[in-house]
């Protein structure tokens, strides 16, 4: 009798135990992106498991610009051609192995033999020596300022267990299961529609907040957004911004945008042939546009207004950005392009613009619209053409343009000088009109091997001063802002910086 | 009768040897240098002289186009589709990964089509000018009428998040394939309807039909018997023909509902110009447009002696 009730009495408390438990711990949450996660291969795909919280970096980039450590305790730069990197003690792969000085010179051994990101990302003659247990020195040949960027980056030197990498051959389906990384989540299964993971108890930094997480990949963005509204999914990344009445409109969902980004719709003016040949009148191009329209009534807020080429919160911002169409016509006035009823014309030939869009970003065709509208007050017509392929479309050989706008990152995890390189540099891939400003390409060289924060600030202020006022050719419509679609349990949530949607805290938003 | 199909195979051959031509000619003359598409598909921006040297080799990009096509056609017949530019992974491994949930769904919505044409067609017949007849002619007239997309997004918004029957996030299994099958099913049978009602008025106003009824023979027995057998022909090429169409717009059924087929997988392709995995994909569909025009021609010739001698 007394082994019955105490069987009882140890049941019920068993499952007054279990309820609490399931009581506390919320459900996985569930989110649904456009990319698919193609293997465990985490030279190759590896970079999208930083993004839902799966792998670390040993930097970390925020929005105020800066980088800060992350698995590395400190990143100091000890004289002009040496950093130190110290790694953060007690920190373990979710396999239970040590992350310490020889773990993280293993991954960047293997990542410079196997990815072409990170033989391209490391200055020639650069050598990553053990100098302590936890200590790496990082001697290079000329000041490398942009390691604490390049170490932040995803795709160059995630951390990851090499030598469980290695030891798999090409058959990266055995590294499901293996804890090759140090996030809070480990992933469990990975097939071509999901991934799926699960809580790394034993997480460095605290223990994750959720059981786990399934990421599910639909490329149809309507369909991410009914997987929410039908309570499949919690989170639908990259939803169109033309979705958010919809979304508004509808009952238990929200469109949620984030903190502003390091990127945006960008604008090339071609500086080879009227009438932008003339900065008169690609100055007054500038002038002429609103910005503020553009991102708060044309886009209703999703998008941040661009005070300059970069996020304002950044250092090096610089708010250049100046709507004055007043000052614009009398540019264009001194120009030669005069007002001949509602159209501006000089020799007989209007001024019309050939703007080259792209459908891939849907987004394009309010804003282009936008664009005609605005500059339209002022006499200039618009011609709007949707290519296949931008890039093919404005390079040589390429269709006949005045202007080409497409979305375009501006920083990479804190670093400047790639996006100036390949769309400003005399040699970089993606001049599309061939910018040729000594200053400029000055200013670019010296600002890659400079270190000092502060010139580096001057550099980069430099450039955009000139990029307004001296010898304008390339501009921001806009800042891009993060955004998701999420339903009540995630209302909360804002989309993450730097595609970093996943966290330890992340978490169900507290009950209103 | 083995002469004549032996002939429809020969013909059916070249036929897919002109197609591999068509599918070749997509790589050398896309617009741009594809050793700079390729390398860009990979993320490598900025590919140095090494870079381009080898992989130029490696696609034999230097050698005469007839060259270059023998050597690729060479290649297919081995089974090599060569390696997605996206992915690195074998082109025939990822198709054939996907090909299963695809043939699934395309199975399924044309066992459904068929089945719902044959039966509405006998209906609208067997009842012509009366209610049931009037209402069949109403939804052949909208299912033409209706692009596949379109119809497959009123099903989403209105059956699937609307009614709450079935799921927006598709697994695959058989258990979902019911709701895109019969999205695609019932938008193609509509056509197939259409033609077949017309085939079988025809065949019930021939001498044949009007002879046996006036010995008596019941309207569903002359309509089995002498009806379908046939107004058959015309319907069962019009199958055959649509079986390329079928396989190229799942992609889009196959996004909208996020069944994990080829849609994706291809539409993703399209996106990044992943040549060799779109030359796989039109090569696939071209060849199943073929073998099934085949296979059509000899049961036609089965069914209808004529044809035999004909040809």
């Amino acid at each position: 009798m007394i082994f019955k009730r105490l069987t009882l009495a140890l049941l019920a408390s068993a499952l007054a135990v279990s309820a609490a438990t399931a009581q506390s711990d919320p459900a996985p949450l569930r989110i649904v992106t456009s990319f698919d996660i193609g293997t465990m291969n985490p030279a190759v795909d590896g970079f999208w498991m930083q993004e839902f919280g799966v792998a670390e970096l040993l930097m970390k980039f925020y929005p105020d610009g800066t980088n800060q450590p992350w698995l590395l305790e400190s990143l100091e730069n000890k004289d002009a051609l040496t950093w130190v990197a110290t790694v953060r003690d007690g920190i373990t792969f979710q396999n239970g192995k040590v992350l310490d000085a020889d773990a993280v010179l293993a991954v960047i051994k293997r990542q410079m033999a196997v990815s072409d990101s990170a033989t391209g990302a490391v200055p020639e003659g650069t050598t990553f020596v053990k100098t302590g247990n936890m200590e790496i020195t990082i001697s290079t040949v000329a000041p490398w300022p942009e390691l604490p960027g390049i170490l932040s980056n995803e795709a160059i030197f995630l951390i990851y267990d090499a030598e469980a990498a290695d030891a798999v051959g090409d058959d990266w389906t055995k590294l499901t299961n293996a804890g090759i990384y140090t996030g809070p989540y480990t992933v469990t299964s990975l097939t071509s529609a999901r991934l799926d993971a699960e809580r790394n108890d034993s997480y460095w930094n605290g223990e994750p907040a959720l059981p786990g997480l399934s990421v599910s990949f639909v490329t149809d963005p309507n369909a991410r957004i009914l997987a929410v509204q039908n309570d499949e999914a919690d989170i639908a990344l990259y939803p169109p911004i033309a979705a958010r009445p919809v979304v508004d409109a509808t009952p238990g969902i929200h469109f949620n945008t984030g903190t502003t980004g390091t990127g945006g719709f960008l604008g090339f003016m071609n500086v080879n042939q009227p009438p932008f040949d003339d900065v008169r009148v690609r100055q007054a191009l500038m002038q002429t546009i609103d910005y503020d329209e553009i991102a708060n009534v044309v886009f209703g807020g999703a998008l941040a207004e661009a005070k300059g080429l970069y996020n304002e919160s950044f250092p090096w911002a610089r708010q250049t950005y100046v709507t004055d169409p007043t000052a614009a016509a009398a540019l264009l006035d001194e120009a030669g392009w005069l007002l001949d009823g509602d159209m501006r014309r000089k020799d007989g030939e209007a001024l019309e613009l050939k703007v080259v869009i792209y459908p891939q970003q849907p987004d394009l065709v309010p804003l282009s619209g936008a664009l005609q509208a605005q500059v339209r007050k002022l006499g200039i017509g618009v011609k709007i053409q949707s290519v296949d392929d931008v890039y093919a479309a404005l390079g040589k050989g390429g269709v006949d343009w005045d202007l080409g706008i497409s979305s375009e990152g501006t920083v990479s995890w804190g670093v400047t000088s790639p996006f100036l390189t390949r769309y400003l540099g005399p040699a970089g891939n993606r001049n599309f009109a061939s910018y040729a400003n000594p200053e400029v390409h000055a200013l670019i060289a010296e600002l890659k091997v400079t270190v000092d924060t502060t010139r580096r600030d001057e550099i980069l202020g430099r450039i955009q001063d000139i990029l307004v006022s001296e010898d304008p050719y390339v501009f921001a419509f806009n800042i891009h802002k993060g955004r998701v679609v999420v339903n009540e349990t995630y209302a909360g949530y804002e989309p993450g910086f730097a595609l970093y949607h996943v966290s330890p805290t992340t978490a169900p938003s507290p009950a209103q | 009768m083995a002469v004549l199909i032996l002939k429809r195979l020969a013909q059916a051959v070249l036929t897919a040897l002109a197609a591999t031509v068509i599918v070749w000619a997509l790589l050398p003359l896309s617009p741009g240098d594809p050793v700079m598409r390729i390398l860009e598909a990979r993320f490598i921006h900025e590919p140095n002289d090494l870079q381009i040297a080898n992989l130029r080799a490696e696609l034999a990009l230097d050698e005469p186009l007839p060259l270059q096509y023998v050597q690729w056609l060479g290649r297919v017949v081995q089974g090599d589709l060569s390696v997605s530019y996206r992915t690195g992974k074998p082109v025939l491994e990822e198709i054939g990964q996907r090909l299963p949930a695809t043939l699934m769904l395309l199975g399924t919505a044309l066992a459904t089509s068929v089945i719902l044409a044959l039966i509405l067609a006998l209906i609208s017949v067997a009842w012509r000018g009366r209610w049931p007849d009037r209402v069949i002619l109403l939804y052949t007239q909208i299912g033409s009428a209706l692009p596949t997309f379109v119809f497959a997004l009123l099903v989403l918004q209105y059956v699937v998040v609307g009614a709450g029957v079935g799921r927006v996030l598709s697994s695959g299994t058989f258990a979902l394939v019911l709701l895109p099958a019969l999205t695609i099913g019932v938008d193609r049978a509509a056509g197939w309807t259409q033609l077949l009602r017309a085939s079988l008025l025809q065949a019930m106003n021939s001498n044949f039909a009007q002879v046996a009824r006036a010995r008596g023979a019941s309207r569903w027995f002359v309509l089995s018997r002498h009806g379908l057998p046939n107004g058959l022909l015309p319907f069962l090429t019009a199958v055959g023909v649509s079986i390329g169409a079928l396989i190229g717009g799942a992609p889009i059924i196959e996004e909208i509902f996020t069944w994990p087929g080829l849609g994706r997988y291809l539409l993703q392709a399209l996106s990044a110009r992943d040549f060799p995995v779109i030359q796989g994909f039109v090569l696939l569909s071209g060849l199943a447009y073929v073998a099934a025009s085949f296979l059509v021609d000899v049961v036609a010739m089965l069914l209808d002696p004529r044809l035999r001698s004909a040809r």
